[in-house]
Parts: structure tokens; sequence; C-alpha cells
């Protein structure tokens, strides 16, 4: 593999007593799309201003695009946390305007603006005002703003937050469509599913530290809970009796819904307990149980969800 | 600008109606009412194009083929007297007062006066409780028609004296008359003496406050720009395309070339109205030029200050905070205007043309003044203690312009602001 897009080690930085991000390595490979994860106050935006050479880390290097960001900032498009636009500007006079920064000329800038806004489903914007706008419109505006330029290399920090489902789906195809054409792409969210649904990479913070790195395939088979879920039509109990008699069953839970969830011993065969789970009784439904994010976050974080199933037998993957 | 500051109290006294009407005056004399009525003539006459020619020829301005007098005369024209005229009546009765007074409750006389004979005697008493004219005004006159009617009577009271006197008043008045004086500034060379003008004190003044609006539009810009950046969250996405000393120094030198042609706009007015009134010799090229020097140290000084603040705050209302700096930049100029004007190379206006931030503004009403050229060597030292300061000022506000920029919440003190200067 080529040299990393973003490449960062060892890096810190501390505000005031607050330790926003400390020893940080991270690696994102040029042409991935990185889901960038952790809750409130982890160091997301922290981490991705340091990226952006916004604010400078206390510690550690930090290369993007092999140098610093401020040089390459005509190759990066950025989409911070904090947006805003000129409230009084004409739609098309801001774009025109951070186009121009960025190092776009004037005359592919006519055409651009007025085909990107078509894509976004605001054909008619360009000669109204920003603060005519609705809040998620102004919100596509600005993702708009942050790729005018075709950069290689997009941040975008929580770019779902205050969309619609439309047009958070509209995004998510957007994005997608910028991943297609090979662009480098790393975004924060919270929000774990949207990440799950969208990347192929997976970095999460929590209290400034990196607990996960890794593509979601990997994570997937790491984090894999080696769990049966069988919902019986009878008495719940009854079927998880006899799983816990199966030789491959470590633990059984029953959960309020009634679903019996038996986790499997090492190396015990998941196909044979299921046979024994079919042969005991009627069944509405058995599966292998599945990872979430949210789950594997949880469990990274050592802050289980009430109701949650059991931990995880994680395996390590070397 | 100057033809406005000349017309202004006009317009202004334009806005009362003339006085109009007829005084019924009871005296014994006779002699009052026709007094009267050449005293009202003559103020016309005065008002229509005395005054104004008067205050034109003491401020110096050659005013070629009348053209401001007329004009002012025009704007005049109905600012004071209407008709006004006496009517007299002989004090035979006290009946004839009290009928008089009945009939200007019912708007037959605009005033009844009353003169008492001594007043008009020839033989004035030394006596110090000489009696008082009796003035009589219905409750609707306004206080200032009561003042000129006041004014007419009493004045028409001292020609009457004269006439019983059998002296001729206009020849008194004419004896009585102040020469004027033509006072000429010498040169440094002979024969170039220049007509001593009012509005040597007006130059400095015009100096300063065209630096003052320049500066402080232009500064105010940066403010209000870098506020509502930061306040509308745009400024991360500009952060991402330029840096924060990019960003910086295009706003200082952007709104500077606004300031420069905010300058240029009214400097330019300033200068063709001088030309016109032929008063260049208070200009120089020299002085322009150095006067553009301080008008960029001045600039420098209040567009850093401006930056600074506006980056360490979030809002408007926050800023008044921070602004005590800029208050003594706005107001201290204004206080120097007398003293510096009076006296360009006193010992306060050295101080204070020495002193940043104010120097520039304080520099300019010395070389504006122009009575006697500012040395060089003190402009020179000005001018480097100028550029000292700027270029520390303008150094501290990038300190605090790229640590202000993106800070959000609870607007920092003066003290923590002191803390971003000295942290690299």
């Amino acid at each position: 593999m080529s040299e990393p897009c973003i490449d960062l080690s060892g890096v810190a930085k501390t505000f005031g007593d607050t330790r926003a991000v400390r020893d940080l390595n991270l690696q994102i490979p040029s042409g991935s799309l990185c889901g960038f994860l952790g809750p409130n106050g982890a160091g997301k935006s922290t981490t991705i201003r340091m990226i952006m050479s916004i604010i400078r880390p206390d510690q550690g290097s930090l290369r993007v695009l092999g140098g610093d960001a401020l040089d390459h900032k005509d190759r990066i498009g950025y989409l911070p946390e904090e947006r805003g636009v000129y409230r009084k500007m004409k739609v098309g006079d801001y774009l025109r305007y951070i186009g121009r920064l960025k190092g776009v000329d004037a005359a592919s800038l006519r055409t651009l603006i007025t085909d990107s806004l078509e894509r976004i489903g605001l054909p008619d914007v360009e000669k109204k005002r920003c603060e005519e706008l609705s809040k998620g419109m102004q919100q596509k505006v600005q993702f708009l703003a942050a790729i005018i330029h075709k950069p290689e290399l997009i941040i975008l920090d929580e770019p779902f937050s205050g969309l619609d489902p439309v047009n958070a789906m509209l995004l998510h195809d957007l994005i997608r469509e910028l991943h297609d054409e090979g662009r480098t792409i790393l975004f924060s969210t919270h929000v774990l599913h949207q990440a799950e649904r969208m990347c192929d990479r997976i970095v999460m913070i929590d209290q400034g530290t990196k607990v996960l790195d890794d593509t979601l395939e990997t994570i997937q088979k790491r984090f894999d809970p080696r769990t049966i879920i069988a919902e019986p039509l009878g008495d719940p109990t009854a079927m998880g009796t006899l799983l816990e008699g199966a030789p491959e069953v470590d633990s059984i839970k029953i959960d309020d819904r009634g679903r019996v969830h038996a986790r499997l011993r090492d190396d015990a065969d998941a196909d044979r307990l299921m046979a024994t789970a079919l042969a005991g009784g009627s069944l509405r439904s058995i599966e292998r149980a599945r990872t979430t994010l949210d789950e594997v976050f949880l469990h990274l974080v050592n802050r289980p969800l009430d109701g949650a199933q059991t931990g995880f037998a994680e395996t390590t993957l070397v | 600008m100057m033809g406005m500051l000349l017309v202004l109290p006009l317009l202004f006294a334009s806005q009362f109606k003339p006085l109009e009407g007829d005084v019924a005056v009871v005296d014994s004399t006779g002699r009052f009412a026709t007094a009267f009525d050449a005293l009202v003539a003559e103020r016309r006459d005065r008002d229509r194009s005395g005054d104004a020619e008067e205050v034109i020829r003491k401020l110096g301005i050659d005013d070629r083929g009348g053209m401001l007098s007329g004009s002012i005369a025009a704007a005049a024209e109905d600012a004071t007297f209407g008709v006004v005229t006496a009517s007299e009546f002989t004090p035979d009765a006290d009946e004839v007062i009290d009928r008089l007074k009945e009939e200007a409750r019912d708007g037959r006389w605009i005033a009844v006066a009353v003169i008492p004979e001594q007043l008009v005697a020839a033989a004035q008493s030394e006596d110090d409780n000489a009696p008082m004219i009796d003035l009589f005004l219905p409750k609707e006159t306004s206080p200032r028609h009561g003042e000129e009617i006041s004014d007419l009577i009493r004045s028409t009271t001292v020609r009457v004296r004269f006439a019983s006197a059998g002296e001729d008043f206009a020849r008194v008045q004419t004896m009585l008359d102040r020469p004027s004086v033509d006072v000429r500034r010498l040169g440094s060379e002979a024969g170039a003496e220049s007509s001593d003008s009012k509005l040597r004190m007006l130059v400095p003044f015009g100096f300063m406050m065209l630096l003052w609006i320049a500066t402080f539009t232009a500064g105010n810009f940066l403010l209000t720009s870098t506020i509502e950046e930061k306040s509308n969250k745009v400024i991360e996405v500009v952060l991402s395309a330029v840096g924060p000393l990019q960003l910086l120094w295009g706003k200082i030198l952007g709104l500077a070339l606004v300031s420069l042609v905010i300058l240029i706009t009214y400097g330019g007015l300033a200068i063709a109205g001088i030309a016109a009134l032929a008063l260049t010799e208070l200009l120089s090229i020299s002085v322009l030029l150095w006067a553009v020097v301080f008008f960029l140290i001045a600039y420098f000084t209040v567009a850093a200050l401006m930056a600074a603040i506006g980056s360490a705050v979030n809002e408007l209302s926050e800023a008044q905070t921070f602004m005590a700096p800029v208050m003594v930049i706005l107001i201290t100029p204004m206080l120097l205007w007398m003293p510096i004007g009076e006296n360009p190379n006193g010992t306060l206006a050295v101080v204070t043309s020495m002193l940043p931030p104010i120097l520039p503004f304080a520099m300019v009403m010395r070389i504006g003044a122009a009575t006697d050229p500012v040395p060089i060597w003190q402009l020179l030292l000005s001018t480097a203690i100028g550029i000292v300061s700027v270029v520390g000022l303008v150094w501290a506000a990038s300190r605090i312009f790229r640590v202000g920029i993106l800070m959000q919440g609870k607007p920092p003190s003066p003290l923590e602001l002191l803390r971003w200067i000295r942290q690299s």
C-alpha cells in the first residue's frame, strides 16, 4: 500500500486541564471511506482540527497528504462541526467565494455551482440569500462548499447531524459516490449504525485514546458474539434447560422477550447447537447473533448497554 | 462641508416664524414710533446680507462674485424680521393702557410697551432705581419673539435718548464703531504674506476628523466582520482554505483600501472646497504626504485593536468590555483639538504627538495647524515611534487573533489576552 493519506503518530493535545487527545496513532490509507467514531467529547473534533492544522498538537507528528494540511488546502475538503454561512450572502456567491479561496477558477465555478446545487436537490437557491434557507438546506450547501473544489481528501465532521432521513440518505449516496471516484473520506459521527452502513474502515476513540482501528470486516469477525438466539413458540425455560445441557454451550440467558441466548464454548460447532435447538421443539426463529458497532463500542469502553447480550468472546486476530 | 458649517445655523434660525405685527407704544416724547421703524428697517437690511458678508470676511474667505454670501443671505431671508411697526399713544390717562392691553388680547397688537418718561429724558439721572419699561405680551407670544420685541424696544429707547438730546444717532454710532483689523501672517520669505483666517483652526480639526472617520469606519467593518464570521461559525470553513494570519492580513489590507477610499473621497471634497475658496496656502504637498503617512499609522493601530477585539469575543455586545483602549483613541483627539490648534508646537502637542496610540491624530492636527511648521526631527521621530508601535500592536493582535478566532464560549479576560500574546 502507498503512503497513508493521513498519518498521525503520538499526537496529544491538552486544553487547560482536559487531555482532549492522548498519544494517538492513526493511519488512513488512500481511497478508504473511514468512519471516525466516538461518544460526545471523545476528542473527534479536536483530532480533525489537528489534521486540518487549525489547531496544533502539543506533541507528536502529523502528516496529511505527505505534509502539512495548510500546504495542501486545495486538495482537502473540510466540513467542520461548527459550521455556518455568511447569512446575508447569496448561496451562489458564497459557494463562489469558498471555491475561489480553494483555488478553483471563476469560469469553471459558474457551471459547477449550478450543477452541484441541482445534484443536492436545491436547483433554485443560487440567487437566494443564505439566511432564507432552512437549516437542513444550509447543511447541504455547506457540504457542497466542502467538496466544490473536488478534493482528493474529504474530512467531514458530523455530516449527518441535523438532517432528516431523506436528506441523510441523499448525503449517504453522495459520500458513496465520492468514495467510488477514489477519494479518501474520513467522517466522524456518534451515530454508529450510520458508519456501519457506509464505511470500509472504522476508527473509534474514547476519552482521547484510540480503542479500535480496523476494517469493518475484521471487526465483525473479531467481535463475533458466538451466540445463538432461539425464540421458542412454547416455554422459554424448557428450551433454556435443553440448551444448557448441550455440550457446546457455555452459558444461557433468557431475555424479557422470551428469547434464549446460548453462548457457545470456544471452538464449539454452532451448527450442531442449532440442530439441537430445532429438534427440541417449535421455534419462531433461530439465528446467530450479529455484532453491531454499538455493542462493540460499549464493550470496548466498558459501559454495557442495559439488556445487552452477554460479553463477546473476543478472538484476538494477530 | 465648510459651506454647510456656515449655512446650518442660519437654517436653524429659519425654523422660527418671523416676527410680524404692530407694537403699541405708550410714551410722551412722540419720537418713539419713527425711531422704532427706522431700527427695524436697518436690522432687516443687515440680516439680508450684512451678517453673511461679515462672517465671510472674518473667516478670511475670498468670496468672489458673492456666491457664498448670496446663498447664505437667501437662506436667511425669512429668518428674522417680517414687517414690524410701532404705533404711538400718549399716556394721558390710565384707561389708555387698559384699553391697549384689552386690544392686545384680541390680537390687535403683538405687544404693548409703556416707556417711563425718565428713561427717554435728555438728562439722565444717576439714580440706581431707574424705572423700568413695562412690556405686555399676549400669552401665546413665543419666548423668542418676546426677546426680539424687548430688544427692539430697548435699542429704540437709546436712540430716542440721543434724539431728545439733539444728537444725530447715526453720527454717534459711526464714532463708536470699532475699526476692523486686517491680520496678515508673515511667511518665511519676503512678500509671502498670507491673510489670517479663522479657518486655520478648522484645518487641523478637518485633518483629524478625516483621519478619524476613515480609520474608524474601516475599523468598525473589521470588528463586525470578524465577529460575524465567528458567531455564524463560518470561520472554520474559511480557515480550512486560508491560514489565520492570511485571513487577518487579508482583512487588514482589504479594509485599508476601503479606508483609503473614504479618506480620498472626503479629503478630495475638502481640498476641492479649499481650492474653490482660494485658501490653498493653508495646505502644501508635503503636509498632505505627511498626512498620508500618519493616516497609515492610525489605520493600522485601529485595525490591529479591532481585529484583536473581534477575534476574542463572540458577540458585538461582549466587545464593549474591551472597548476602553479604542475609546481613548476615539475621544482624546477631540479633547486635543482646541489646545493643539491654538498652540501646535506647545509641550502638550509635542508630547501627545509622540505618544502611541493617539500619536497620528495629534500629529495631523499639528501639521494641519501649519502656523509654524513642525520640526522635521519631530515628524521623523513620531513616524518611527508610530511604526514601532504599529508593528508591536499588529504582532500582538495576530497572536490574539490566532487563538481567539476559534475560541467559543466565555470571552477571555484582559489578563487571559495577555497570556495569549505571551504563549507561542
